[in-house]
Order: structure tokens, then C-alpha cells, then sequence
């Protein structure tokens, strides 16, 4: 299971970092500040052979089928055989720093671009032959053959793209406003970079999206925007079969589409990445940093039904140019069955634009080889239509279908299943992850490096217990903590069937932990939760099992509705998580059941769980008094009330991350941790981070603040403050008030009830106090009427009078109680 | 009781340390406790993972007994400090530090470098606006007249090292000036 974890390989110095791989792919080079050049071997973790050459830092690196060549800010370009490389040769010298340079197809020529207003061309085998171009009165940035043969493209630092025919060299197009203006040693790029046999090329345009040009007509055929705040694009890289499209970017890491779909399929998180290159012939992704780091990252992609090995190995299969698959058939199986919590970018699109521009119309689409269920929708008279769409258009802007249409089409094919979501849980992050953190304390695991982890249970109050570890072969996903114990389950693997394990804290008996298997054939559990009194398990075959806390089972019973998302346990109470289909726009819908085990009764069954227009569920759990709270992507907090009875259930926003004050200043997004005392407990999390990191972070408590009102700073007793207020303790009053049980009422919940009834009351009684200012009659009486005590009403009548109201006074005086 | 003769003008700096003890601080107990009833002040509960807002000693007794983790101040913060330093630089006048910035630093960076974020990086930064505030202090000092000297923004550290130089110029020039006043 590839994980996100990258081993960087400390390459260079800091400064800007080129990389190539060989043609046949044995070779990974990368060149950068430190004058070296690496040569890496592919596939092996040997220390790479380092060639000194240069006298400044080296700037750019192309290779050819048996040379390389680098060029450097010492204004040189050598070529070094690739088989013997301590071995070179001077191949030209310029006046001022190379900044690039490009083999042609052939190996015969070099194309070099540097702080020179002239190109100039040399040829390999006779280091006398030099061709100069001149096309423009700026530096060059970059330079680019194409594959085929017919164009040298130049990189001008005037923001203008030159074309050239790489024979005659004489000027064939340039195409200005495509690209940006930039600096010669800026790490942004302008480069052409070249389709591996299409003719087509792809250029960071002036808008951080990722245009692909045509050398037919000139014209983009299409445009791949990146998602929100990616900006600063500094490589883009085709992979070898021409299908994905890799682009860096600076501030915010690597996207790749399928320009088929022109979907992001992946995305990486990565700081300062400035140059990529495919491994020829895998779904490998090498990419070096500014800081001169190396990554090489396998499977690049995650691979699907439709993404497989074989695309990348074969790539003559796709010399017909793109296919046009308007609707993907995306394997819903995919995501249901992977139980892979790293797949944090799986196949969660972006909006792209551009959609009525397909590529090359072509008829093999319809026999195309990967399409193995014949599913391609293709309608002719659509075919027809944007083809002539495509003939007619002659300099209009790529404006984007409406977002709306095109976000529809997608997902209504796919995406309409919710991944499993994972309360405290985190993805692989180097080879450490978090299993479960909450408030009793967390739990972590690290890989080893001959095969097992290592699992530490910590806590965060070390009176108790003591933090312990011990080496797990299983290779446990998912873990539960509670102040008892620990319960962890694995999946099932081909030697091995699921497993359940659990161990408590406190050994008195020494035999009290226990493990077991599930009985079915191929049963992995999805997601487990532990509770004081019981143990649920729900698993890949669609059964929650119930077991008792020491092991032996209460009940099972088969889901309605799969695949499940998550589950959560208190006390008795258990809650599952499910997906129920999708919506009428396509989005998962989620549905959640509760159901009290001890008396086998269900509160609520497959009731709907209320995401927000195009949101997912974070996470969701009990609150400390045994309230259902879930955490939902648009960073809103909402509780569950009157669930207890059936069909009455409201999910209740009680907290909105966004609107906080402190949001405001800072980048932070919050990692949902649980609700105790009525306070949001969770992780801040700076910047772009998505998860909290080792060693332990910190916890921070946030109060309710229901989203009905604009937020008033520093105004707590102002109008939308004060009906806030109201608003809030009537809600808490509510939940306070379920949590009794009838007729149980104790001393402490009475006195409860009893204060936040008073809140509500001065809180409106303030508010009573504004509107009569205002002399606003009707609300006088609207706000009355919702006071929950009669002194209230008896002080609301007073405050009438004391402003000479007497006329609402009055009205007053017919709601109290009969006296 | 007769003071020792560097004590009689002024208070030493350890001195303005344990003064500086009495500030407000939150930390993440290790343990859970009861309350404890003080004079000063009552300890409230504490109960992992919840923070707790105890003053600087009682913090650093119980950092150092590894029985609780120490929250750095706000404006113990990099980004913070970075454009406070910023403010230093250009300003003549001193930039607004809380008041007993240095030595709450201070005692901060011996007993919990481990508790805070960059730790290295925030020590050079507040050694960089220690130094330029020093500087100004000792221009500033120029300023002196035998009525008022006007430093704002100054922390109690540093209050405490020109002390018995301006008590003494003071005092003299006041001596001079009715001196001549008299003539």
C-alpha cells in the first residue's frame, strides 16, 4: 500500500535543483547549487556517483540517448557519456550564465539558452558548427525541442514564446500573453514542454493554470486549473505515455491531471518543489526542492480500474493522440474496498475549464483498449458539434462551461461514495501515523525496518496508567482508546483473517487481554469503536458485530445500508455511519443509525446525516455526555438533538470554525478532537497542515458560538451578541434537558437546567431592554413570549413601564399565568 | 537591616526574576490535581489534557518535576517576535514589549527550551532586540534633566540596570540647579 511517505534524498546544497532521467530510465541526474552533478541509479538506494565540474552552480541538464549535458552559471556546457561519466567535454562556451539547454531528437544538436539575447544551436558531433538566433532583445529562459522533430521553442524573458523550425531555423510563430514574464533565474517556468508524440505542448500560463497547445492552429486546446491558492507554477512535466500531466508549484506542492478527464487525480503536498521528471515507463514522479532535496515518488498516481500499470508501460497503445472520455467509469468498488485512509487525494476532482474543447476528434475512440466494460458514452451528434465548435472558433477565451455543469457531470459518476472517515486518525506521515487521539491519550505507530511496527499507547495524564509499546506483526490500522483500555484490529490479508485485538490498561486478572478473528472468509473491519460497555466492529461483509468488552459477542445483525463510514460508541449507545446513496446532485448522502444495545432498542434507523452542499464528513463522535457531535469539512461543529425520539432528530450547528476571530489573522484549520463541557476540544493546525504531527500537539478549547447572527467583536452585549446568547443557551437548555432520564432528575442537572433557563431570560430580557428603546412593540411581545420563567415576564412588564409603554405593558400582563 | 552595596540603588536581577514569578501563565498538566487553596492565590484543578492558567512559579516548579508542559506566551511566538524586531529596528523609540519581557524570556528559555517552537531562532531574536533597546537607552539617557526623563515602553529589566545611574545624575543635577538658582 504505497503510503505517503517519501524519503528525500539530500541531493544539493540550497538553490535551485534541475533533475532528468536517462532515456532508458537506468539513471536519475540531478544538477544544482553545489557545482555537483548526481547520478542516481534507478530502483536501488546506493549512494548516488557525484561528478565535479562546474565552477558555479549548474543551472539546467538534458539528456540524449548516450549523452548528457549540463550548463552552468560559469557560462560552460559540458557532455559527459552516460555510461562513463567522469569523462567530458567541453561543448561551448556564452558570455553570461546558461539557463537552459535541450538535446534535439536526434542527439546531433544542442539548443542553449542563457542571459545572451542570442540562442545558440551546436552541433554534437562538429563543435564548430554554431547557429545563432536572435529572437528577441532579452535573455532566454528556456529551451525546448519537439519530439517530432519540427520546432525549437524559446522561452523568452520578454514573456514571449518563439517558435522556430528546428531545421531551417527560421521563425515560424510566437505567441504572446501565454506565458509569464520572468526573470532568467527565477525558479518560475515559462518552458514549452513538449507532448511525447502529439505535437502538442503544455505552458504555465499568466494564470497559474496549465494550457495545452496545439502546433496545428496555435490555439490552447484546453486549460487544467489547479485548485484554490495554488499559484507559482515552476515545472510542468508530461509522464511517458502522454496521458497525465504533472505540474509543481511553489508554495503549495504538485498536481497531477489526467488530461483525458482533465481531472486532478493526485495531488502532493510538497514546500518549494522546483522541477519534476517522470521515471520513462512507471508511475514514478521524481521531484527536487529548492532546499536541493530529491523525491522519488512511486506510484504517483493511485491506481484505479481505470489507471493501471500497463498505461505506463505501454505506451505505444496511445499514439492516437487523446481519447475523449467525457464520462469516466470510475470503479466505486475502488474506494469502498481500499479501507485506505493515505489515499488523502484519490479521485476527488477539481473543477477544470475548458470542457468543450476534447482534443483530436478521432474514431478509435470507440475501440479504445482500456474501455472495458464498452461504457464510452459517446454520442455522435455531440462528436459532430464540437468539432465544428472547434472549426469555427478562431481567438475567443477559453471560457469554462458553468462550474455547476460541469461539477455535475462528475459527479454523478463518480465520487457518490463516502470514504471511511476515521475519527483521531491520521495518514502516514514519514513512517510514523497516529492511530487514535483523544483526550484519554493517543496512540501511534511507527514502521520498522524489517517489516513490523511499533505501536505506543500514551497518555496524557500519567497518574493512571503508565505509556507503553510493544511490536505488532499484524499491522494494526485502526486503533480505540478509552480510559480502560486499547482495541485495535487489522485487516484481513491472504495469510491471516481480520482481527480484533484488545488490551486493557490495568492487567488485575493477567489473562484480561484477548484477540479474534473474524469467522468469515476475507472480512476486514472497516471501523471498530470501543464504549464502556460494549465493542462494535463493522466490517467489509456489512455486519456490525457487538461484543462485550471482554470478547464474546452480544449481537450482530447485517447493515442496511453499506458501505460504512464510521462508527462511535457511549456507554450503551452505538452509532453507525453509512452510506445511503447519492443525492439528487450526486453527492454522497451519509445515514446514521443509534441504537441502545443493553435494551436492544433503535432510536434513530438509517436517519439522514446532514452534510453541506459538496462536503464530507470529518469526523463524528459522542460528546462526553453522550450526544452525537459531528465535524464536517466546511469546518462546522453540529449536534444532534432530540434524537432520542424516532424521526425527530435535528442536526444543530453549534460552532463555525470560519468565523472564528482568531481565523482571521492567521492560516489554522482545527482537527476535531471531541466536545467535552460543552467546549470544542481540537488541534490547531498552522498553515497548510492537515494533520497534527509528533511529538504530541496541544489541545485547544473552543465555546459555542451558534453561526445565526454576524459576528459583533468586542460588542457582548450587542444586539445579534445578546440573540446569539439566547439562542445558545436555549439549545444547551435542550440537550441538558434530553440528557435527564424521567423522572431521574438529580441535583446537579436540576441546577443546571435551572441556570441556563436564567441565561436564556437575561439574555432577552437585555434584548427586551434594546427593542423598548427602539420602541419596537411587536418584538417587545415576540421576545416575551419567549421567556421561559414568570419573574421574567413580571421584570419584562416592569421594564415596559419604566419606558411608558404601557400600551405592551398591557400585553404583557395577559401572558402571565393566572394568578 | 543595612543592604549589601550593590543592592542599595537598585534590585538585582535576580531579584526582578523572582518578582516576575508572579505572572499568569497557562500550562498542560501531566497529572491530574486537586485545588490548592493558596494564599496568593487558589491552584484551580487540573486535569490532563485541559490547560491551566497558574502563575510563573508554581510553572516552572512543576516543569521541572516533568509534571506538566509550559505554553509559551503569545508573544513568545517567532512571527511575533520577527515583527517586533522589526518594529525595533526602525523606530527610535522603543517598540511595545510586555513589561517584564526579558526576564520572563529569560526564565522561559532555561527551564522549557523544549516547550517552544524554534527555539534557537527566538533566542537570537530577543539577544538582537535586547541589544538595540540597550542602545537606545543609553541615547536616551543623554536626555536627562534634573526634573524628568522620559523612556517609554521600557521593560522592568531594563528600568532596573539605568536605575542607579539617572538616581544619581538626578539627584546631582538637582543639587546644581538650586545651587544656581540660589546665586
Amino acid at each position: 500500500m504505497a503510503g505517503n511517505r517519501l524519503v528525500p534524498r539530500y541531493a544539493h546544497t540550497d538553490g535551485l535543483t534541475r533533475l532528468a532521467y536517462t532515456l532508458d530510465g537506468t539513471y536519475l541526474l540531478t544538477v544544482g547549487s553545489n557545482l555537483v552533478i548526481r547520478k542516481f541509479q534507478v530502483g536501488s538506494d546506493e549512494e548516488p556517483e557525484s561528478i565535479d565540474n562546474h565552477q558555479d552552480p549548474i543551472t539546467g541538464i538534458a539528456v540524449s540517448k548516450t549523452h548528457f549535458c549540463t550548463c552552468s552559471e560559469d557560462a560552460t556546457i559540458c557532455v559527459y557519456p552516460i555510461n562513463n561519466s567522469s569523462e567530458h567535454t567541453l561543448l561551448a562556451r556564452t558570455t553570461l550564465p546558461v539557463r537552459d539547454i535541450a538535446y534535439s531528437t536526434d542527439g546531433n544538436w544542442v539548443a542553449i539558452s542563457s542571459d545572451e539575447t542570442a540562442v545558440k544551436l551546436v552541433n554534437t558531433k562538429e563543435l564548430t558548427q554554431i547557429h545563432s538566433l536572435r529572437p528577441s532583445k532579452t535573455s532566454n529562459k528556456h529551451v525546448s525541442f519537439s519530439p517530432n522533430e519540427k520546432f525549437l521553442a524559446i522561452s523568452s524573458c520578454n514573456g514571449i514564446l518563439y517558435f522556430y523550425d528546428a531545421q531551417s531555423r527560421n521563425l515560424v510563430k510566437f505567441l504572446t500573453n501565454t506565458i509569464l514574464s520572468v526573470e532568467g533565474d527565477s525558479d518560475l517556468t515559462s518552458k514549452a514542454i513538449w507532448h511525447p508524440f502529439d505535437g502538442t505542448f503544455a505552458v504555465a500560463d499568466s494564470e497559474n493554470q496549465v494550457s495545452v497547445i496545439s502546433t496545428d492552429d496555435w490555439l490552447a486546446l484546453y486549460k487544467l486549473s489547479p485548485k484554490e491558492n495554488y499559484s507559482s507554477i515552476t515545472d510542468v512535466a508530461w509522464s511517458s505515455n502522454g496521458r497525465f500531466l504533472a505540474a509543481s508549484f511553489r508554495d503549495s506542492g504538485i498536481l497531477i491531471w489526467d488530461t483525458y478527464s482533465k481531472e486532478i487525480v493526485s495531488e502532493h503536498h510538497y514546500q518549494n518543489v522546483v522541477s519534476l521528471a517522470w521515471q520513462p515507463f512507471a508511475n514514478v514522479l521524481s521531484f527536487t526542492t529548492n532546499q536541493g532535496v530529491l523525491y522519488n515518488c512511486p506510484e504517483a498516481i493511485p491506481l484505479s480500474e481505470t489507471i493501471t500499470d500497463a498505461d505506463f508501460q505501454n505506451r505505444n497503445q496511445l499514439k492516437n493522440g487523446h481519447k475523449k472520455r467525457i464520462f469516466l467509469d470510475e470503479a466505486e468498488e475502488n474506494l469502498y474496498g481500499s479501507q485506505n485512509t493515505n489515499d488523502d487525494a484519490a479521485l476527488a476532482g477539481g473543477i477544470t475549464n475548458g470542457e468543450e474543447d476534447f482534443g483530436d476528434l478521432n474514431e478509435d475512440a470507440l475501440g479504445d483498449p482500456f474501455d472495458l466494460d464498452g461504457d464510452n458514452y459517446i454520442v455522435d451528434d455531440r462528436e459532430l458539434e464540437l468539432a465544428k465548435k472547434r472549426k469555427a472558433r478562431s481567438t475567443r477565451d477559453q471560457q469554462p462551461v458553468t462550474a455547476d455543469d460541469a461539477t455535475k457531470k462528475r459527479r454523478l459518476l463518480h465520487s457518490a461514495v463516502h470514504k471511511p472517515v476515521y475519527a483521531g486518525s491520521t495518514p502516514w506521515q514519514g513512517n510514523r501515523r497516529y492511530l487514535c487521539l483523544n483526550l484519554v491519550g493517543f496512540i501511534w505507530t511507527v514502521q520498522q525496518d524489517d517489516g513490523h511496527n511499533t505501536i505506543t499507547v500514551e497518555f496524557h495524564d500519567e497518574t493512571n496508567h503508565r505509556r507503553y509499546h510493544f511490536p505488532d506483526d499484524q499491522k494494526f490500522e485502526t486503533a480505540c482508546l478509552d480510559e480502560e483500555g486499547a482495541l485495535f484490529s487489522a485487516p484481513a490479508t491472504e495469510q491471516s483473517p481480520g482481527v480484533i485485538y484488545y488490551k486493557p490498561h490495568v492487567d488485575w486478572s493477567r489473562r484480561s487481554e484477548w484477540a479474534l478473528m473474524l469467522p468469515m472468509e476475507d472480512e476486514s473491519p472497516v471501523s471498530i469503536t470501543l464504549s464502556s460497555n460494549v465493542i462494535v466492529v463493522c466490517t467489509t461483509s456489512g455486519y456490525v458485530r457487538i461484543y462485550s468488552r471482554t470478547g464474546f459477542p452480544i449481537s450482530m445483525y447485517r447493515s442496511k445500508q453499506l458501505p460504512f463510514v464510521a462508527c462511535s460508541a457511549f456507554q450503551d449507545l452505538v452509532m453507525i455511519v453509512a452510506n445511503g446513496g447519492p443525492a439528487a446532485d450526486g453527492t454522497p448522502q451519509l445515514v446514521y443509525t443509534i441504537e441502545d444495545t443493553s435494551k436492544n432498542y433503535v432510536y434513530q434507523s438509517n436517519d439522514g446525516l446532514a452534510l453541506p452542499p459538496n462536503g464530507e464528513l470529518q469526523s463524528i463522535f459522542f460528546s462526553d455526555v453522550g450526544d452525537p457531535y459531528m465535524f464536517d469539512s466546511n469546518g462546522i461543529l453540529l449536534v444532534l438533538l432530540h434524537w432520542r425520539t424516532p424521526g425527530q432528530a435535528k442536526w444543530t450547528p453549534v460552532l463555525d470554525t470560519n468565523e472564528m476571530e482568531r481565523r482571521k489573522s492567521r492560516q489554522e484549520s482545527y482537527w476535531p478532537v471531541t466536545v467535552a463541557d460543552n467546549q470544542f476540544h481540537c488541534i490547531l493546525l498552522k498553515g497548510n497542515a492537515r494533520y497534527p504531527y509528533f511529538p504530541r500537539p496541544m489541545f485547544t478549547e473552543f465555546p459555542f458560538r451558534i453561526p445565526c447572527t454576524v459576528v459583533t467583536p468586542d460588542a457582548p452585549t450587542s444586539v445579534p451578541a445578546l440573540e446569539e446568547l439566547q439562542l445558545r443557551n436555549a439549545i444547551l437548555l435542550t440537550i441538558t434537558e434530553e440528557g435527564i432520564k424521567k423522572g431521574d432528575v438529580n441535583e446537579e442537572q436540576q441546577l443546571q437546567v435551572t441556570r441556563l433557563e436564567a441565561n436564556i431570560d437575561k439574555a432577552l430580557l437585555q434584548l427586551i431592554q434594546k427593542a423598548c428603546l427602539e420602541e419596537k412593540l411587536e418584538r417587545i411581545l415576540d421576545l416575551t413570549k419567549a421567556l421561559r420563567r414568570t419573574p421574567s415576564i413580571l421584570a419584562a412588564q416592569k421594564i415596559a413601564l419604566h419606558h411608558s409603554l404601557t400600551q405592551v405593558a398591557e400585553k404583557i400582563g395577559t401572558l402571565l399565568p393566572a394568578a | 537591616m543595612a543592604l549589601p552595596r550593590e543592592l542599595e540603588a537598585t534590585f538585582s536581577p535576580e531579584e526582578i526574576e523572582f518578582l516576575a514569578g508572579n505572572e499568569y501563565i497557562d500550562i498542560v498538566p501531566l497529572e491530574t490535581m486537586d485545588q490548592l487553596p493558596l494564599v496568593s492565590a487558589t491552584i484551580p484543578i487540573m486535569k490532563p489534557p485541559r490547560k491551566c492558567r497558574v502563575p510563573l512559579w508554581l510553572a516552572l516548579e512543576l516543569k521541572r518535576q516533568h509534571r506538566a508542559r509550559i505554553v509559551p506566551p503569545e508573544w513568545l511566538d517567532l512571527s511575533n517576535l520577527q515583527s517586533l524586531q522589526e518594529q525595533e529596528m526602525e523606530m527610535d523609540m522603543f517598540s511595545k514589549m510586555p513589561f517584564r519581557w526579558l526576564e520572563t524570556a529569560h526564565l522561559l528559555l532555561n527551564a522549557c527550551p523544549d516547550d517552544i517552537e524554534d527555539v534557537e531562532e527566538v533566542r537570537r531574536i530577543l539577544l538582537t532586540i535586547r541589544e538595540a533597546r540597550q542602545s537606545k537607552a543609553r541615547a536616551g539617557l543623554e536626555a536627562v534633566n534634573e526634573v524628568q526623563l522620559a523612556l517609554d515602553n521600557l521593560g522592568a529589566m531594563e528600568i532596573n540596570e539605568i536605575r542607579p545611574l539617572f538616581r544619581e545624575t538626578m539627584n546631582r543635577m538637582r543639587k546644581i540647579v538650586q545651587v544656581a538658582e540660589e546665586e
